[in-house]
């Protein structure tokens, strides 16, 4: 099992960054995903990739986190505090390319107004470059529906950016 | 001109986004991973309990359904072609329409 996590830690690490916004929740989605490997392990079919499942199970761990946030956020809305969405204590963790990081932030701060499920969807095809026909299989959406919610979504985010691009 | 601010607009989008995805991750507390991974309880499927449940997992129960109805078919089609000549309706057929089906 440990050498599972081992040979695999790396890729579902930088998939599951795209995802998290801060080192810490990186750290608890990561574990996070191979619990779920352990447990779902008996499940697993030798004919099937096995990488192609755990990044499944990833991808699933990932939009769930993007779910709970949401739901957060819903919950201390009234509260007169910073966005949730917002603090990113990476001041604590320097990136090794501070531009990127800033502009992978900025992204991840227009995606968070997005529902989750879109989130997730748009978190993958333009931070991960996947697919609309990989993230349906992954998710087990259809093709059509994946392109629709794709269209919509882009809309919303175009409308977004250009928003915060105003003065 | 609106064309224009668009394009420009995209352009904008796409550099940021280029920018972003050259983002790396920050290292990961692994040894945290691989102690909890260690102590995760493991069930592995190896009673025969499981297995028969695991014999009704997705589409394999879809495929092995759709097998058994037409195999069912295929023998009660057989059994009821053999037997037809001896079924009381099929000799009312018989003796009414002369033998003509």
């Amino acid at each position: 099992m440990a050498l599972l996590v081992e040979r695999h830690h790396e890729a579902v690490t930088r998939l599951l960054w795209r995802f998290a916004r801060s080192p810490a929740d990186l750290d608890d989605l990561v574990q996070e995903t191979f619990l779920r490997m352990v447990r779902g392990l008996p499940g697993w079919r030798a004919d099937q990739p096995f990488l192609h499942w755990l990044f499944r199970i990833a991808t699933n761990t990932g939009r769930d986190y993007f779910r709970r946030r949401t739901v957060r956020q819903r919950w201390i809305a009234d509260q007169p505090s910073d966005d949730p969405e917002m603090p990113l204590p990476e001041a604590v963790e320097p990136a090794l390319d501070p531009a990127a990081r800033t502009a992978a932030n900025e992204v991840k701060t227009l995606l968070a107004q997005l529902p989750p499920d879109d989130r997730a969807l748009l978190t993958l095809h333009h931070l991960e470059g996947w697919g609309l026909a990989e993230i349906a299989a992954q998710f087990g959406w259809t093709l059509t529906a994946t392109k629709v919610r794709a269209w919509r979504a882009r809309r919303q985010l175009r409308a977004l950016f250009e928003s915060s691009q105003s003065p | 001109m609106k064309n224009s601010t668009r394009s420009a607009s995209d352009s904008d989008w796409e550099n940021l986004l280029s920018r972003a995805r050259s983002d790396a991750p920050p290292p990961i507390d692994l040894t945290a991973v691989l102690r909890a991974v260690r102590e995760a309880p493991y069930s592995s499927r190896s009673d025969w309990f499981g297995e028969f449940l695991g014999l009704f997992s997705s589409l394999r129960a879809v495929s092995a359904c759709v097998a058994g109805i037409g195999l069912f078919a295929v023998f009660a089609t057989w059994q009821v072609w053999s037997v037809l000549p001896s079924l009381p309706w099929a000799q009312l057929i018989d003796t009414t329409t002369g033998g003509v089906p």
